[in-house]
């Protein structure tokens, strides 16, 4: 089975290279950009497993849109006590000058993407959840693109659902919230790691690919001055910055790549802002943690996708279980992003061992443990050979005038076959994820 | 009670005509419990539109831009302010050290998760006991200035001197109080060493700066001791230029310690703003274009005005 594409492997990683689907990773202060693998064997979910996973995928994003809108308004669920105070308001992602801000419709996370796996007992869980910036969509529609010109006939007997409908997807989600306008995709530009996606996407959806120097507020709207110099009112803004660096007049000071007052225009309701600043505090890892309870709090349903068996530092009850089971659980930093931060017990020296322990009991409220899945591994060509390799499933979750899933998803795996990391800035590459329509 | 006459002016001369001036002011006197404006005139010149809106900490600001060439920017606030500020210190019993640490719970585990039904920011002795139910909605928690921030995150000189200060301790008055006090001893207030940008930390190893440096390492410090604090940006009588001061979470209630002159700030305060730290809510911020230099100068006037007799 898909036999037929392994040999495809070299022409599209050479298209690919072509086309400039390049990822940039900032490590040692050094900025590199690298192709990113490209995997011919794509992942397969059925028809029937993608309607279970829209179930879930869809019901956590609600949730967490929920959430969202409480935080930043009424905090229902901290009166109610079913999340501690301290978890909201200590986190780095939440950010007080949001508070008592409406976002257009009522959506903070327009662009979800929620990290998970398969288990080999055939159940899923949820990594992680990605709700500011999450990258990565355009890497399987512009891979399944090529594969579509390299062996075209590989689609012809397998019913496949296309994925190329993430640009409409997406250009509905924008027009949804859009308050009077045009979308514009805001990049910081060529040096971002993420810069090919940002003009794929622009492009694909019919939104204006920007760099902040383009857009300007007058009399609190926002406009995009063109090169040829119109001036266009914008009405939804797909910003590919992060909050910090959005409006140098609310966040940093220092920040050179932000729109001044942009802020004021989104508070005052006559811009949207995608996703919504803020959304840092309901995907840090500690939060994660009260993701099912959420589900149950808002929206009175138990929650149809699992977390990983998760263990929060913080409850002395799980810290006693942490230090006395981290051999066998994988340690997570909560204020690190990107695969950075994450220990496995077991790969440890007696002294990093007894570091850790000493960390956790430090400062508790810094860490998560999580039980190790053993997930399924997927088989990826390796020279002349297929190897399995550790790989999972970024879906991504729009949520506009409904939330749905994307019938596709970025599949990430591990180069190296004793590794469990598979965040492209760890090196890994990528598969197209297939949607069965049957 | 006093009514104040409040005058406030800030003007932005540059060198050679700028553009693309975006501005933003925090300037207006704040209405609160405290404070209760009774006529305001706000001016901006070069004349264009202006906006306003309350931020995410619950100021009043307001904000536009101008695009074309300009020279300069002036902006005028005339106002005529009730205050009625308690200044009262606490009594003796009320104001007894707390230490009220972010306490880990112990309860709660995965797979039989209950989560925590009491705030957590406490040793839940006196903080807790003051639901977040009593913040307005739309505008930050008290919790949230129980958090270090950027200018006020302390270092380990900051808290090696507030283990000393706790111990020499003697319950004869209000621990904020003693603190304040041995901080002003600690600090000399000395101009142009320290700048916007300086921490609370930087500051406290030069021992010494100008108010937003006794504001924010005050700020710190009171965290620290488990007392949720934040930076107040202000105007005081007989102060030339803008002030600044620090407002504590006790039993409740916000109470306004002013660190520069080691006393409470009373009704000769004019509250403007608050925040975590100055970053927050900044009386004046601004971006603009263009190439010469500039220069700023704020004018400031508080002064009491005779007390007027309650209109029958």
């Amino acid at each position: 089975m898909l036999l037929d594409l392994v040999d495809h492997k070299e022409s599209i990683n050479r298209l690919l290279a072509r086309y400039g689907v390049k990822f940039g990773i900032y490590k040692n202060y050094v900025f590199h950009e690298q192709l990113f693998p490209f995997d011919p064997i794509p992942r397969v979910i059925t028809q029937k497993e993608f309607d279970y996973l829209n179930r879930g995928l869809s019901q956590r994003v609600q949730a967490l849109n929920c959430f969202l809108t409480d935080v930043y308004s009424e905090r229902k669920i901290v009166k109610d006590g079913v999340i501690p105070a301290d978890f909201i308001y200590s986190s780095k992602g939440y950010l007080p000058q949001c508070e008592g801000i409406t976002p257009p419709k009522k959506i903070y996370s327009h662009i979800s993407g929620i990290d998970l796996v398969q288990g080999r007992d055939g159940d899923w869980y949820i990594l992680e959840d990605n709700l500011r910036i999450p990258s990565g969509a355009s890497y399987p529609m512009i891979a399944r693109d090529l594969t579509r010109q390299a062996a075209p006939e590989a689609f012809t007997r397998r019913h496949v659902l296309d994925n190329r409908n993430y640009a409409s997807m997406l250009r509905q989600t924008m027009d949804y919230v859009n308050t009077g306008g045009i979308n514009v995709v805001l990049t910081p530009g060529r040096y971002n790691a993420a810069f090919f996606e940002h003009s794929y996407l622009a492009e694909r959806s019919g939104a204006v690919l920007c760099m902040p120097q383009d857009l300007a507020v007058e009399d609190n709207k926002l406009y995009y001055r063109s090169y040829e110099g119109r001036k266009m009112q914008v009405g939804a803004v797909y910003r590919r910055i992060s909050d910090e660096y959005l409006d140098p007049l609310c966040f940093l000071p220092e920040s050179l790549i932000g729109v001044p007052g942009l802020m004021n225009v989104y508070a005052s309701g006559n811009v949207a802002v995608i996703n919504a600043p803020g959304n840092g505090v309901a995907d840090d890892k500690g939060i994660y943690y009260f993701v099912p309870h959420m589900i149950r709090y808002y929206l009175g349903e138990e929650a149809i996708l699992k977390n990983a068996p998760t263990y929060l530092a913080f409850y002395e009850k799980d810290r006693s279980f942490i230090l006395e089971h981290l051999n066998r659980l994988v340690v997570k930093d909560v204020s690190e992003a990107g695969g950075y931060g994450v220990v496995f017990g077991s790969n440890l020296s007696a002294g990093e061992f007894q570091k850790l322990a000493d960390a956790i009991k430090a400062e508790p409220r810094r860490f998560i443990a999580q039980e190790v899945i053993d997930f399924v591994d997927l088989m990826i060509v390796d020279g002349n050979k297929q190897v399995p390799r550790k790989a999972d499933l970024r879906a991504f979750v729009l949520a506009g005038e409904e939330t749905r899933v994307w019938p596709s998803g970025l599949t990430r795996f591990s180069r190296n076959p004793d590794s469990f990391v598979v965040n492209s800035s760890q090196g890994g590459g990528f598969k197209d994820t297939w949607v069965l329509s049957h | 009670m006093k009514v104040l006459q409040v005058q406030y002016e800030m003007r932005l001369t540059f060198d050679a005509p700028v553009t693309d001036h975006y501005f933003q002011f925090r300037c207006l006197p704040m209405e609160d419990d405290a404070q209760t404006v009774e006529t305001i005139q706000v001016a901006v010149e070069p004349a264009c539109a202006v906006h306003e809106r309350i931020d995410g900490f619950g100021n009043r600001m307001f904000y536009g831009e101008i695009l074309e060439p300009h020279d300069s920017l002036c902006v005028r606030m005339d106002a005529r302010v009730r205050v009625e500020r308690n200044s009262n210190r606490c009594s003796l019993e009320k104001c007894r050290m707390r230490p009220v640490s972010i306490e880990t719970p112990s309860t709660g585990i995965a797979g039989n998760l209950e989560p925590e039904s009491e705030p957590v920011c406490s040793d839940t002795a006196e903080i807790a006991q003051y639901p977040l139910a009593d913040s307005p909605a739309g505008e930050v928690p008290w919790i949230v200035y129980a958090y270090p921030s950027e200018l006020t995150r302390p270092d380990k000189e900051m808290k090696e001197w507030l283990d000393d200060i706790r111990k020499d301790y003697d319950s004869t008055c209000g621990f904020l109080e003693y603190l304040m006090h041995r901080l002003y001893q600690k600090l000399s207030y000395v101009q142009g060493q320290t700048h916007v940008g300086t921490t609370a930390a930087e500051a406290f190893a030069l021992s010494g700066g100008v108010c937003q440096d006794y504001a924010h390492v005050f700020a710190a410090m009171c965290r620290m001791a488990g007392f949720p604090a934040r930076y107040v940006a202000g105007m005081a009588v007989g102060e030339g230029a803008t002030h600044a001061w620090t407002e504590v979470w006790q039993d409740g209630a916000w109470a306004a310690y002013d660190p520069t002159h080691d006393c409470m700030a009373d009704d000769r305060y004019i509250k403007l703003s608050h925040g975590r730290d100055f970053i927050d809510c900044s009386v004046d911020r601004g971006s603009f274009f263009g190439a010469g230099g500039q220069e700023q100068t704020v004018y400031v006037k508080v002064a009491e005005t005779s007390t007027l007799p309650d209109m029958p």
